[in-house]
């Protein structure tokens, strides 16, 4: 007993070690790994509810590609329903720093509009998304430090490290509309489990949870639910991905600007 | 079963290549002199759509705008619009075929140019069903019947593409004359189209965050000039025909992203190629038209967007003429044309305020005013319900101001308050 007692604190001592071994920095790079498909189809539903507003739906369908430098993406989406933004899409173009581009083609109108910058930070079609939540998170853009590993928030049976992720250019929290992330990222897929978005006091104040993944590649995958929260009026959005097509190529000219609204 | 079966499952391709959608809607507006007494203005109808994809490289649109008119607010040419006028007209028929670089579009279609919200100028192409008094671009644009090619270098690549564009039957806009104004004095025949044929020439390049487009264009004024065609005087009837005169035009178009707000501009030249002595009001009626707006986002719901307006005649002399009669047709078309002075300075604001959910009003509101040598202002504020993602309804109002020589202010009697129902499918 005596000799267990004075075992113990090596034990606890070993475990520390064990925990310690992994850095955020090396963990990030594996989910930015792990979440870099090629290129992808799907269709999609956003379903916007919660707080005092009433239920929408708006059906989509979504193109992703990754660009020749093997970290920033090209989306599309178009938009099927309702019939007051049928045909309407969409283009992300990413790129470093603040220099994403967002081109909107409105058929009412059958105009191509440029969208400010700052517009990043606003809600993607009416959700709780705002268009930079929708792009991937370049990890070149921040500053990563370990805070635990413990249970997934939503995977009890799974470990994420819990990470604390703060911009370095404090600037761009102008452009995505939060001011540092908490992720759990998962300890078996390296993708993400939850964010929380925190604002410039610290306080957070909307929630990701992703869930139902589908591997597309190996070591690669794909969250087919996606759920925002918003926790300061309890409003939610709900984005589904179904038929997701990955083996299919896509086309770089389906991203070009240039053919922006030319089927209307 | 088996059968029915089959057949949907041969037909499935062909429907999965086929959407349409459309709108439907009715409004009805009153004179703010006379509100909701006998001078009340009743529009509705119905536009569809249809798309046919059967292949990637194919397309075939169509789009068709039903609508009726019951109005004493505005003559139109031969049409009693009091009793009340149906129209069926093709915004597109057209023939879609692609591939990279290159597209090429025939048919009827229809065309918007210019970067700007609100004012136009470099909208070579387009016309306007003016009579419609309603506020939704897609019921007031109309098509023509023209024939484009479009190559974008490098497969598609090039951040450069050139368009070409022939025009076979050029679209118009709506005459706007007061009925009350011109009530038993004038006599409006119908329009003389087809005269001529158009051809353009657009070169645009999509840079990061910005876009210019420059367009050379050769065709027709799409706002008639009204030329006499008979006189009686006792009792006084004028009988004037619209007529669509040359004119080319070099336009410029510029959209820049500055991160926090965004600037469009357009600049157009028009050089008339034909002036009618006994119509046009001035000796040489070129024109350099002007707008640069600046365009922001305040949140998920507000959007503010300045214009800056101004049109110039370089060779400003008005036409001299003896005749009275003549002088009266000089001056409708004065105002018609927007030609009553050298220099017109102005500025149009908009400001919307759009809510993201459902069973909330959306607000709408824009200020065109002229105010350099001339006072003339146009309000038009706009409130919609939205009921339902289809349903909508709304109260809008058309107010026109200034003294009765100005193109808006002439218009003042026809100020107007609407209300509407729409539901989009």
């Amino acid at each position: 007993m005596f000799l267990f007692l004075l075992l113990l604190p090596s034990f606890i001592f070993i475990d520390e070690s064990i925990a310690q071994k992994w850095t955020a920095k090396d963990v990030m790079a594996k989910n930015e790994k792990a979440r870099q498909t090629l290129s992808l189809k799907a269709e999609g539903k956003i379903i916007i509810d919660g707080g005092t507003r009433k239920r929408q739906e708006k059906t989509f369908t979504w193109w992703r590609q990754i660009q020749k430098d093997q970290i920033h993406f090209n989306t599309l989406t178009i938009f099927h329903t309702p019939a007051t933004v049928k045909n309407q899409a969409i283009l992300f173009l990413e790129s470093s720093g603040e220099k994403n581009e967002i081109l909107m083609w409105l058929p009412t109108f059958k105009k191509t509009r440029i969208i400010e910058s700052s517009q990043q930070n606003s809600s993607f079609m009416a959700s709780d998304f705002t268009f930079s939540d929708i792009t991937a998170l370049q990890n070149e853009d921040y500053t990563f430090k370990e805070e635990s590993l413990e249970t997934c928030p939503n995977l009890a049976q799974v470990k994420c490290y819990k990470i604390n992720s703060a911009l370095k250019n404090p600037q761009s929290a102008q452009r995505l509309g939060y001011h540092k992330l908490i992720l759990w990222i998962r300890q078996d897929n390296s993708m993400t489990d939850r964010v929380h978005y925190l604002d410039q006091n610290n306080k957070i104040f909307k929630q990701l949870d992703t869930t139902q993944p589908v591997a597309i590649n190996p070591g690669k995958f794909f969250f087919t639910k996606l759920e925002m929260k918003n926790l300061t009026n309890s409003q939610f959005t709900i984005l589904e991905f179904a038929n997701v097509d990955w083996k299919t190529a896509i086309p770089e000219a389906r991203f070009y600007k240039q053919k922006l609204g030319k089927d209307d | 079963m088996t059968k029915l079966a089959l057949l949907l499952l041969l037909l499935s391709p062909t429907l999965h290549a086929f959407e349409w959608g459309g709108k439907m809607w009715g409004n009805s507006l009153s004179k703010t002199s006379h509100l909701f007494q006998e001078e009340t203005q009743h529009n509705g109808g119905a536009r569809i759509f249809a798309k046919y994809k059967p292949h990637e490289s194919w397309q075939f649109s169509l789009e068709t705008l039903g609508y009726a008119i019951q109005t004493p607010l505005l003559i139109m040419p031969n049409k009693d619009l009091k009793r009340g006028e149906t129209f069926l007209e093709f915004n597109q028929l057209s023939l879609l075929y692609k591939t990279e670089s290159f597209r090429l579009k025939a048919g009827r279609q229809i065309t918007s140019w210019g970067k700007s919200d609100g004012l136009n100028p470099t909208d070579f192409l387009s016309g306007k069903r003016n009579l419609l008094l309603v506020t939704d671009d897609a019921l007031t644009r109309r098509g023509h019947t023209s024939a484009s090619l479009e190559w974008t270098p490098s497969s598609g690549a090039s951040p450069w593409s050139f368009e070409f564009w022939y025009v076979h039957e050029h679209a118009y806009s709506d005459v706007l004359l007061n009925s009350g104004l011109t009530k038993n004095v004038i006599t409006l025949r119908d329009q003389e189209l087809f005269q001529e044929q158009e051809y353009a020439f657009k070169l645009n390049y999509l840079g990061e965050g910005f876009d210019f487009d420059y367009i050379f264009y050769r065709g027709v004024n799409k706002t008639p000039l009204l030329t006499e065609q008979s006189r009686n005087l006792l009792p006084l009837n004028i009988t004037l025909k619209p007529i669509h005169v040359r004119q080319e035009s070099h336009g410029l178009n510029l959209a820049k992203d500055f991160e926090t707000f965004i600037v469009r501009t357009e600049l157009a030249y028009h050089r008339r190629l034909d002036t009618i002595a006994n119509a046009d009001a001035i000796t040489n009626p070129d024109r350099l038209d002007a707008v640069v707006g600046f365009e922001k986002s305040v949140g998920d719901n507000h959007r503010f967007n300045l214009q800056a307006v101004a049109h110039h005649y370089p060779d400003y002399q008005r036409s001299p003429s003896n005749d009275q009669i003549t002088r009266s047709v000089q001056n409708i078309n004065l105002l018609l044309q927007a030609q009553h002075q050298e220099t017109r300075l102005g500025s149009l604001i908009v400001y919307q305020y759009e809510p993201l959910e459902l069973n909330q009003f959306k607000f709408k509101f824009s200020w065109l005013n002229y105010f350099h040598y001339e006072s003339a202002q146009l309000f038009t504020p706009q409130f919609d319900y939205l009921w339902t993602e289809n349903f909508h309804l709304s109260v809008y109002a058309l107010i026109f101001e200034g003294s009765s020589n100005t193109p808006l202010g002439v218009l003042k009697d026809l100020s107007s308050i609407g209300f509407g129902a729409s539901f989009v499918f």
